[in-house]
């Protein structure tokens, strides 16, 4: 290569990937894409398991899942993908793992030293009087409103106030029929569950990030050439590359067709969360044009390129060869996943807890 | 030799739901010579993509008729090289004996035949330029080493060759549009094919990508010995290049010859909307002839202008802006960098004022659309000032308000199309605004009746034509009662009639009032509707002031990479002999002063 190559290709910082893009030149960038994957499974395997170790082998493996949460994160960073994370996804990603925790926070009473510390739910649904102090109330104040989140908090409150003393509860006047919602729930917060909580909020959040990490680093390219030393023929292992690199078309696509949106003020007058989500069905009609479009196009462009009649494809630089860094790393996986689940040891038992 | 022979062909669609489709090909017969360069002509919806879509084998392959209607669909024949290409024939079942109907002919054109679509981006299928230049090349199963050489040579030719040591880095779309179209071409290229087709590949393009595609093609032709078939709407390119040209509408040939006996047949062009030179309508209007015909170079404009007397015309105006008018936009030192550190804008300066019809021009990625997406309020992390009707563009209270004043109609009309009726297209943007009810009716039937769409208000408008999709979108945008309009490329892609049909609307939205930026590559539409321009090269601000004023500068004009129109050259060549005679910019002008002439 010579030396104005060499300043080319230097210049080029990012390539993209199947979801925005990634810095060129990282060690993530030359990890075959049979590593990535063995990552996942691994990492989701240890996951699942880490956070479900019994309370009386020690509990989840808190420090286990830390460990890995940060390897996650820094794999991200190396990448320097972690930036179009924070941008995008993980806004979304936030309540899904919080709603984790705080299910696990007040919905365990299996646990050992469960202990009661206040009563929320009368363990059926109740229909009646009280059902329809709710539907009313919430009615009442959406057509005022025209706002769910408006309107649910005072039906919620009426509801809560006319269901709860017991004697209404319990009272036939109140409650015509009981809807059995499986058992007496209650709210309980056992010394345990505030650990385990976090544990399993850990636990999704290295689940969802492994995924993220997996499609910010990962190109056709690499999927097509895994696929094929898999022994995939071509034809099956085109069409999996193209499902792949489309997720990028699209997300340029939704990127247009949102700005053209905002030019029709759909965030002009801050609106409830019904209106957003419209919003974004409305996305959906142009984004379908495009996409049927582009889809009929493509077609077009694979006969014409000769891919019907094709017999067989060329392996022009599209495999890559699992490296010294990649077995080092599966190893590595194994080893750990050899400790954890078939030895059942657990490192935060290790750092004595 | 003739490469392409087409004898009687008929085609139409099958149709998946309700009535049959009409005939979409009707009877067409031609023949193309190895080595041609062969030009087909026609309005939007005449039947060329669908041709080209025939000539390559895509049509019966890809878009296939239903078993047993095979000669309700298809008549006659296509002969690629020789050998039938499409043709229905009675086959006879050598197990049952029975004859049935059967397309007969070729089942794969590639590589001896290449077609490049319109769009290159819907053409790409990888990921990175090395493989989208060698996916047919590895489909073709050639050795690595070949596939290697034929790749960077591929690249060569096109003009790309700066990009093959990080071909394997960059992503085809992330090429600019002139680059895009010539890495399509490349991946054809490296295929070495007989025949190329092309359809439309200059539209989205600025003047200069659209010169380095057409010679690039040119260049190819003569080289590798190519027989090349072209779509295109520009008659410069097709009167310079094309040995050949077809005209369609409605399916049907309308003309077939020579350049030169094609375009000169005014009643052809003015019945059938094809888009002429401003030399031929100069001619046609003014009655100038040359060689006994029509003049079609400007060489030949000039010497028809010569029988002419001196002097010529004097009295054209220089536009100057109102200074009193209120302001809508000002700019002041903007520069704005993308996330990736490629630095968009460099000090940008400038006002626009109410009630003025501008142009913002410039080639592709000097800054036009990064520009127009901080005034209406898209890109929302620039440095300097930037305000709308006074108010700072960094408040962002302001910035959510902007869709109020400042209108965005965007290229492309599909992807800005959310309803699915056209009273509810209109009503979107203002139901967001939360204007009452019966406001929202009378503003949606006042701009649909404004776009001439009043009597479609109640229909979807994924069933609209393009020229109307485009106005609906006009119209959604000026529900809205913005302060000023932009309009990001407003005639790519349509005929000259709905070109004409665009540009007329926005004019009569101008007069009325209303304030207009049009973004556009199109020099004939800036030369002939806008006063002022904004010319922007490599992210700033190279000329601000009068259409004419820019126009009339020959180093400006070079500087900028922009390609002033035929009636402009005209007027350059013609000031060459005649230093007193003004830069006149359109044919309008150049018809009026010609007859003036003739008055002295």
């Amino acid at each position: 290569m010579s030396e104005t190559d060499v300043k080319a290709r230097a210049s080029k910082k990012y390539v993209r990937t199947f979801i925005f893009s990634m810095r060129t030149g990282t060690p993530i960038e030359k990890l075959h894409v049979v590593t990535k994957v063995f990552m996942i499974v691994v990492l989701s395997t240890l996951t699942l398991y880490m956070f479900d170790i019994p309370v009386s082998r020690g509990g989840p493996d808190f420090i286990g899942l830390g460990l890995l949460l940060v390897l996650v994160f820094s794999l991200l960073a190396i990448s320097r993908t972690a930036k179009y994370l924070v941008n995008s996804y993980l806004v979304l990603s936030i309540p899904v793992i919080l709603a984790q925790f705080f299910w696990w926070l007040f919905f365990s009473e299996s646990l050992p030293g469960a202990k009661m510390t206040f009563y929320l739910w009368p363990g059926f649904f109740p229909i009646g009087v009280s059902t329809l102090v709710f539907v009313g109330t919430f009615v009442l104040v959406y057509f005022k409103t025209r706002s769910i989140t408006v309107s649910l908090a005072p039906a919620v409150l009426l509801w809560w106030f006319t269901i709860m003393p017991s004697v209404l509860a319990h009272s036939s006047l109140a409650t015509w029929i009981k809807f059995p919602l499986g058992g007496t729930y209650s709210f309980s917060l056992p010394q345990w569950s505030a650990y385990i909580g976090f544990a399993k909020a850990l636990g999704y959040a290295i689940l969802i990030y492994t995924s993220f990490l997996f499609l910010l680093t990962t190109r056709d390219v690499e999927i097509g050439g895994a696929l094929r030393q898999l022994r995939v023929s071509f034809r099956k292992a085109f069409f999996v590359m193209l499902m792949f690199r489309n997720l990028n078309t699209i997300l340029l696509d939704y990127e247009s067709i949102r700005m053209a949106q905002i030019a029709r003020a759909s965030s002009v007058i801050r609106s409830g969360i019904l209106s957003r989500m419209k919003d974004l069905a409305y996305v959906s009609i142009p984004l379908v044009a495009t996409m049927i479009r582009r889809s009929t196009e493509m077609g077009v462009a694979l006969y014409a390129r000769g891919f019907e009649a094709s017999k067989g494809m060329t392996n022009y630089k599209e495999t890559k060869r699992l490296s010294g860094v990649d077995y080092s790393i599966m190893a590595l996986l194994i080893a750990f996943l050899i400790y954890e689940v078939i030895l059942g040891h657990s490192i935060t038992t290790l750092f004595g807890r | 030799m003739s490469v392409l022979e087409v004898n009687g062909f008929w085609w139409k669609y099958r149709s998946y739901v309700g009535a049959e489709n009409p005939y979409t090909l009707k009877d067409l017969s031609f023949k193309v010579n190895k080595g041609e360069f062969f030009g087909i002509i026609g309005p939007s919806g005449a039947g060329k993509t669908t041709l080209c879509y025939a000539l390559t084998g895509i049509i019966p392959h890809v878009f296939n008729v239903p078993y047993g209607k095979e000669r309700e669909h298809i008549k006659g024949e296509i002969k690629l090289f020789g050998q039938t290409l499409t043709k229905v024939e009675a086959v006879k079942d050598e197990k049952t004996g029975k004859t049935t109907d059967k397309i007969v002919g070729m089942k794969q054109t590639a590589p001896r035949a290449g077609l490049l679509l319109q769009d290159p981006e819907n053409q790409f299928l990888r990921m990175d330029l090395l493989h989208e230049i060698s996916f047919g090349m590895e489909m073709l199963q050639l050795p690595e080493s070949e596939i290697e050489r034929r790749a960077k040579d591929a690249l060569e030719v096109v003009g790309l060759g700066n990009l093959w040591p990080i071909a394997d880095l960059v992503h085809p779309n992330d090429l600019s549009g002139g680059q895009k179209q010539r890495a399509a071409i490349a991946s054809f290229i490296a295929l070495r094919p007989e025949l190329l087709v092309l359809d439309e590949p200059m539209s989205n393009l600025d003047p200069e990508g659209k010169l380095s595609i057409i010679q690039a093609i040119d260049r190819i032709r003569n080289d590798f010995d190519i027989t090349i078939i072209v779509v295109e709407h520009n008659p410069e390119v097709i009167q310079k290049y094309a040995d050949k040209v077809l005209a369609l509408n409605n399916g049907q040939a309308i003309a077939y010859g020579t350049a030169e006996e094609v375009y000169s047949q005014q009643k052809l062009f003015e019945e059938n909307g094809l888009y002429a030179s401003d030399i031929a309508r100069i001619g046609w209007q003014s009655g100038l002839t040359c060689k006994g015909r029509v003049p079609f170079t400007v060489d030949e404009m000039v010497e028809a202008c010569e029988c002419k007397p001196e002097p010529f015309l004097k009295d054209i105006e220089d536009y100057k802006p109102d200074e009193t008018a209120e302001e809508i936009i000002s700019i002041k030192n903007l520069d704005f960098s993308y996330e990736d550190g490629t630095q968009a804008l460099k000090n940008v300066n400038f006002t626009i004022r109410k009630g003025e019809y501008l142009g913002l021009i410039g080639q592709n990625g000097a800054g036009k659309s990064t520009v127009s997406k901080v005034i209406s309020g898209l890109y929302k992390k620039f440095q300097g000032e930037a305000k709308v009707m006074g108010q700072n563009l960094r408040d962002k209270k302001v910035i959510q308000k902007i869709p109020c004043y400042v209108g965005y109609v965007f290229q492309n009309p599909d992807s800005q199309i959310f309803m699915r009726k056209v009273y509810d297209e209109v009503a979107y943007g203002l139901k967001n605004l939360k204007v009452p009810q019966q406001e929202i009716d009378q503003r949606v039937n006042e701009a649909l009746k404004s776009v001439g769409l009043l009597a479609k208000i109640e229909e979807d408008p994924m069933f609209l034509g393009k020229g109307e999709k485009r106005r609906l979108t006009v119209a959604s945008i000026l529900a809205m009662n913005p302060k000023i309009m932009i309009v990001d490329e407003p005639t790519t892609g349509q005929d000259f009639r709905m070109s004409e049909d665009i540009m007329t609307l926005l004019e009569d939205l101008n007069k009325s009032g209303t304030t207009i930026l049009a973004i556009t590559h199109d020099m004939t539409l800036v030369s002939e509707h806008t006063k002022r321009v904004i010319v922007m090269h490599e992210g700033t601000v190279l000329y601000d002031g009068s259409t004419r004023g820019f126009f009339a500068n020959e180093d400006l004009l070079q500087k900028s990479g922009i390609i002033p129109p035929l009636a402009v050259r005209l007027s350059h060549a013609y000031m060459k002999k005649h230093p007193s005679s003004p830069c006149l910019l359109n044919a309008k002008e150049w018809t009026t002063a010609l007859e003036k002439m003739d008055i002295k």
